[in-house]
């Protein structure tokens, strides 16, 4: 039984725990949270280190029962089923460091530690789980369960408008869900149901054995479906789209966007480390595993449309963020202008731009998390994130701003930073395959200069702003999340292949099913 | 010993992370003579590998390591050695060493002291490392991370709200430039089927096999071209995107000798003469190039004329010379370019220390506050001088040779436009440089508070300004007739610069002759209006108050930047958070809002009368059996 | 037939049994007074076993499971009847009332 089970279990176990702690334990419910992420942490990087080189390893699969006869006379196998491949090793390595640094570098709630590290250390499991997951039925609990963890972060423990923000949250991401939920049993029932279509199956002969019994298996599905694409034919630009649709919500693509920058606006420090570095990520890997995964046909088919979608999201970003008045809503939509890179250069179907997407979903992570723990930091001396009450920053906080520059610098896509490495790759991905789509979304790269360095320019230089007198740089404490994150990025951006031969392996693995 | 190129580099990077770790309370003597001693050593090896690299034609060694596989493209990182590229290790490291020095005596007793070495270390080693790169990849990577040091350093003072603005938009424009490098990078990566390097480029250039699916070989060589050559035109403050480089004069003086005359802007440059071969396949690129440099360098010296800080003017004097390298190469003359480069490295800088040194003394970059300097900063003026004579063209400095071969050059191929645009340049050049001479180091101080105390720096200020100033007076004979064309030669072994050597130039003693006359006429006319008090200048200025205007308000291209470019922008910004706020989430709280309203309509329902819900039921089974049986056909 | 008993033809009993469904449903979702609701549902049950044994006769093979069921049901509505009239009571005891409206007290 491989490992792959303790990723999002210790920290679920953690959270059971801090619920058995003192009420007002800060401490002891702090440590609990640490030490469950710390061990996810560990066993990514066991995972990482003893990964064999192709396809899943350290599978772990529980069945819990079974549902007879749920259709046609198919039994359906319910259970929970883990496993790492290339494609996931990475993003969970990532969450397992973003979350272990937001409970180091933040602290809990005044006298709500319990609930709070409780609801985060959920949060952080299922996002695990997601990533994990070699199952539908695991996929969506986990995804359900990322739901409800990050409405409660929101709504318990956000800013003035939190309500009102968490419950944007859960209906937009609820309806991603079923988006989602529809998806998968489109999937798993079109295929069952290949069996029964006789002539037609008659004119395949090599149908894999498992196709026509009802599963879940994210592996067999995958299998069945390169095998069963010409047969599985009517119903696949349907379920595409609203495979689509759903990973658009969940990715807040414009238009379906306005739930992310304002959870981002109310949501306290750490869960938007969590949100923006983790969570905004998954709409992407739902899109790579099973758009691009299952039915790579439907991606060329509405190539152009992602294209335009990709550009749209790259420009209306960068607008809107420029538009800003405050770091958060700044950050956030510079991740959705991120997103949109992803998405143009996951819509030129080849090598470097699939990896692009790749890298660009770890490198937005790691910047977007930074970006919000300094902004966060800021706020907490200058009780503002407003740019136009901000100014000469670096003066009474050297080391924040350097820190608050270079992640900016990164966000910007500079040289030797893990930006540049994503949207080189993004390019040269979505050149080959919309030219003139990526001319026009180059002009972000312009943008993004230009947005993140008036903030840069309002906030840290210029004269000092009047309480900066007061005012204190980073503790002890906090540099652990700057210097790791920071290092990762440049680790990132120095030397590329870290990380770029598992994503180049998922890449050719993802393309190889295309055909 | 050319094997020890790599470790070129490295001195300063080693430098900059010594500064990095030690903090920002390193005693200033040690960050300064650490960094002297690392990028001396640096200068010491480029001049050793400049020397000692062989006459091989062939493109230099390359090292290489493994980067990244991208999809199943190796792209790789190293170091390559051509004869271009071991000259321009010679010219960084040696004025950076200079300039090191330098801001020993001009940042003393700076706060952040040790942090400008620690930005200047890593300038000098991204520009070392942009100079040896193997490929446009690595070279782009360089490239931004001069841009980098180049923002951290012009907004060096950041608490002076100038210095942040003009960081700011130092790179912005200049990321406009870099935007089309880049694409054209990526295009020519495609292109070649999967390769940055810059011997595949040429390859397939030569060889017509550039393509992508939807555009042929030609057509793809010249986009490409024009695109690099956008990126060429942001660094190197071409027309139309020079508008930065005036602004960053807001950073420390020696800044802008190091990153904004001598090395940084000129990387534009050096950019076209490495990616040369691609510009020779496509004459509309080179076209471009040429006519770019034409008018840049004619306009920044127009603006030039009437600026009245001195730094600003020493500003558009390298934008307008930067102007007559583009020129230069844009004609077909590569190793004139490349010459000019090389001769104008030393006497920008040298300039702009003096200017430095001047500004140190005074504490004032207005020319109408200083004069009869001349008498209290000895040093500091003949040298200024020998760079001004240098920048004027006059024999024997080093100007001469180098820009009165380009318009050789340019008038003996027939480009007459050309050669009369740079005729005109080089006019107002020699006049604007003594402008500032005479206003300066001559005559009457027109602020005696400021100039009361003026005097020299010390030593560590005033051994580079002399050093500079024999450079700037004696590099030119590096390239003369005399010596059969030394450094041309010396280029000419690299593959890329073989094929431009097909046209050499005649050296024509009428147009030398009448340059020379040129540039003293320029000389003349600074004295009869600057060289002793006069009232003539300000009856010129506002006899011509139209023309007066425009020069002084740098032909209005910042206003027009701002009211086109930057305003659409910021409206487009605004529209998209109103469309953000108002339609895209309204429609949505709207929505929201409506099913809110039908659930208080629908819980007056909810009356709790068991009867009425009785009631309900039983019309609702009566409407479902009607639909069935009338509808469907049947109950079962 | 050779039964000696009069037979009632089938359609007769079940629309017997439909009119009187149909006036209890009617006493159920009209009368103010729950012992009225009470009494109206009775009728309701009665309705349903008439149905029973009309419906136990026909069939593949006929049985008594209908007149069971039939028989089954009384019981069930002579235990409902009890617990039914203790509820009112109750609520009587409590609202001082028989009245259908004024236990609307799940109101919204």
């Amino acid at each position: 039984m491989g490992l792959s089970l303790w990723l999002p279990g210790a920290p679920v176990i953690a959270a059971l725990v801090t619920l058995f702690l003192p009420a007002r334990a800060a401490g002891l419910s702090r440590l609990v949270a640490g030490v469950g992420f710390a061990v996810s942490l560990v066993l990514a990087v066991l995972a990482w280190a003893g990964y064999p080189g192709a396809g899943y390893a350290h599978v772990s699969s529980f069945s819990w029962f079974t549902l007879p006869n749920v259709w046609l006379g198919h039994n359906l196998t319910i259970g929970l089923s883990f496993g790492v491949d290339s494609l996931s090793l990475p993003l969970l390595t990532l969450t397992a460091v973003i979350a272990l640094l937001a409970v180091v570098g933040r602290p809990s709630p005044e006298g709500r530690a319990r609930v709070y590290r409780f609801w985060q250390s959920l949060f952080a499991a299922a996002i695990l789980g997601v990533l994990a997951a070699l199952d539908l039925f695991t996929f969506l609990v986990a995804l359900e369960l990322a739901l409800f963890a990050g409405f409660f972060l929101i709504q318990q423990f956000g800013g003035p408008r939190r309500r009102h923000a968490a419950y944007k949250f859960l209906l937009y991401r609820g309806f991603a869900t079923i988006g989602v939920l529809a998806a998968f049993l489109g999937l798993a029932y079109g295929l069952a149901g290949l069996y029964y279509q006789g002539a037609t199956v008659a004119s395949t002969p090599k149908l894999p054995a498992s196709v026509g019994s009802l599963t879940f298996s994210l592996p067999t599905l995958q299998h069945d479906i390169a095998h069963a694409a010409p047969v599985f034919g009517g119903t696949r630009p349907a379920l595409f789209l609203v495979l689509l649709l759903a990973v658009f919500i969940e990715e807040a693509f414009v238009p379906f966007h306005t739930w992310l920058p304002q959870a981002h606006e109310q949501a306290d420090t750490a869960t938007n480390m969590l949100m923006g570095g983790i969570m905004t990520k998954i709409g992407a890997y739902i899109l790579l595993r099973f758009g691009v995964g299952m039915l790579p046909d439907q991606v060329h088919r509405f190539s152009l449309l992602l294209a335009v979608f990709g550009v749209i999201n790259i420009l209306y970003g960068a607008f809107a963020a420029w538009a800003a008045d405050g770091w958060r809503r700044l950050i956030a939509f510079s991740s959705i202008s991120h997103m949109g890179l992803v998405l143009l250069g996951i819509s030129a179907m080849n090598a470097a731009g699939l990896q692009g997407a790749m890298f660009m979903m770890v490198s937005s992570g790691l910047l977007t998390a930074l970006l919000f723990f300094i902004s966060g930091a800021i706020e907490e001396r200058t009780g503002t994130s407003q740019m136009g009450q901000l100014g000469g920053l670096s003066k009474p906080m050297p080391m924040l701003s350097g820190f608050l520059l270079f992640a900016a610098l990164g966000s910007l896509g500079l040289p030797l930073t893990s930006g540049f490495v994503s949207e080189l790759q993004a390019f040269l991905g979505a050149f080959a395959g919309h030219p003139y789509l990526s001319l026009v979304g180059a002009l972000g790269l312009i943008l993004s200069a230009t947005y993140l360095l008036y903030a840069m320019q309002k906030t840290t230089f210029g004269p000092a702003a009047p309480p900066a007198a007061a005012l204190t740089d980073a503790r002890p404490v906090e540099y652990l999340p700057l210097v790791v994150l920071t290092a990762l990025v440049l680790v990132v951006g120095v030397y590329p292949a870290v990380i770029g031969d598992l994503f180049g392996l998922s890449a050719h693995t993802l393309l190889g099913i295309g055909g | 010993m050319t094997d020890w190129v790599w470790l070129v580099p490295l001195w300063p990077l080693a430098g900059y992370v010594f500064l990095l770790l030690s903090g920002r309370r390193t005693p200033e003597a040690v960050a300064a003579g650490v960094s002297v001693v690392l990028t001396g050593v640096s200068c010491v090896l480029s001049l050793v590998v400049f020397f000692q690299l062989g006459p091989e034609p062939a493109s230099g060694e390359t090292w290489l390591f493994h980067w990244l596989t991208i999809g199943s493209a190796r792209v790789d990182v190293g170091i390559s050695l051509t004869h271009l590229n071991a000259l321009m290790l010679v010219v960084v490291s040696l004025v950076s060493v200079l300039v090191l020095l330098f801001s020993r005596g001009y940042m003393r007793g700076d706060e952040r002291f040790s942090v400008f070495y620690q930005y200047l270390n890593l300038f000098v080693f991204s520009m070392l490392g942009l100079v040896i790169s193997p490929n446009l990849l690595q070279l782009y990577i360089f490239w931004e991370m001069v841009g980098l040091c180049s923002y951290l350093l012009v907004g060096f003072w950041y608490f002076k709200p100038e210095a942040a603005l003009a960081a700011k938009k130092s790179f912005i424009v200049t990321r406009i430039g870099d935007t089309g490098l880049f694409i054209g990078m990526v295009l020519l990566f495609l292109g070649t089927g999967g390769s940055f390097d810059f011997t595949a480029i040429f390859q397939a250039v030569s060889a017509h096999t550039l393509h992508l699916g939807w555009m042929g070989s030609q057509g793809l060589t010249t986009l490409a071209a024009l695109l690099v050559f956008l990126g060429a035109v942001g660094k190197s403050a071409q027309f139309p995107l020079h508008v930065w480089l005036p602004d960053a004069m807001e950073g420390p003086t020696p800044v802008s000798a190091l990153i904004h005359a001598a090395t940084m802007v000129a990387a534009g440059v050096y950019l076209v003469a490495r990616m040369f071969p691609l510009f020779q396949a496509s004459p509309p690129a080179l076209t471009t190039v040429a006519w770019i440099g034409g008018v840049t360098a004619l306009l920044a010296a127009l603006i030039g004329l009437t600026q009245r800080d001195i730094k600003r003017v020493i500003a558009y004097s390298t934008i307008s010379q930067l102007g007559y390298m583009m020129l230069a190469l844009g004609i077909g003359a590569y190793t004139l370019g490349v010459f000019h480069l090389f001769t104008h490295a030393f006497f920008k800088a040298l300039l702009f220390l003096a200017a430095g040194s001047v500004i140190h003394a005074v504490d004032t970059q207005d020319l109408f506050q200083m004069g009869g300097l001349g008498r209290k900063l000895p040093i500091t003026r003949w040298s200024f001088l020998a760079g001004a004579l240098a920048l004027a063209g006059i024999f024997p400095f080093s100007g001469f040779w180098s820009k009165d071969d380009i318009l050789t050059a340019a008038w003996q191929q027939g480009d007459t436009a050309l050669y009369w645009l740079g005729l005109a340049a080089a006019f107002c050049t020699a006049f604007y440089i003594f402008r500032v001479y005479f206003l300066v180091f001559t005559g009457q101080s027109r602020d005696e508070e400021r100039t009361r105390g003026a005097h020299e720096g010390s030593w560590v200020m005033t051994v580079p300004l002399v050093i500079l100033a024999v450079l700037a007076t004696l590099a030119g004979f590096v390239n003369t007739p005399w010596n059969g064309h030394a450094l041309e030669r010396y280029l000419e072994h690299d593959a890329t610069a073989s094929a431009a050597a097909a046209t050499p130039v005649h050296e024509s003693l009428p147009l030398m002759v009448f340059s020379v006359v040129v540039g003293l006429l320029g000389i003349g006319l600074a004295y009869l209006l600057y060289g002793r008090e006069s009232a003539a200048p300000a009856r010129l200025a506002e006899r011509f108050s139209i023309l007066h205007a425009v020069s002084f308000n740098k032909f209005y291209l910042d206003e027009v930047y701002y009211y086109t470019v930057v305003a659409a922008g910021k409206v487009v910004a605004r529209f998209v958070r109103a469309l953000d706020r108002y339609l895209i989430d309204g429609i949505i709280e709207v929505g929201a809002r409506l099913v809110g309203v039908l659930g208080l309509a629908l819980k007056y329902t909810q009356n709790g009368q068991v009867q009425a819900y009785g009631v309900i039921a039983a019309f609702g089974l009566v409407v479902v059996i009607v639909v069935a049986v009338l509808g469907v056909g049947g109950v079962l | 037939m050779d039964n000696p008993v009069v037979s009632v033809p089938t359609g007769s009993l079940l629309g017997l049994a439909a009119i009187l469904f149909c006036i209890g449903l009617y006493g159920v979702l009209t009368k103010r007074n729950l012992i009225m609701v009470l009494i109206s549902l009775e009728l309701m049950l009665n309705a349903v076993n008439i149905n029973l044994v009309a419906f136990s006769r026909l069939g593949v093979a006929p049985n008594l499971d209908g007149q069971v069921f039939a028989l089954f049901t009384i019981t069930v509505a002579a235990a409902e009847i009890a617990v039914g009239l203790a509820l009112v009571l109750a609520a009587f005891r409590l609202r001082k009332s028989t009245e259908v409206k004024d236990l609307n007290t799940e109101k919204y």
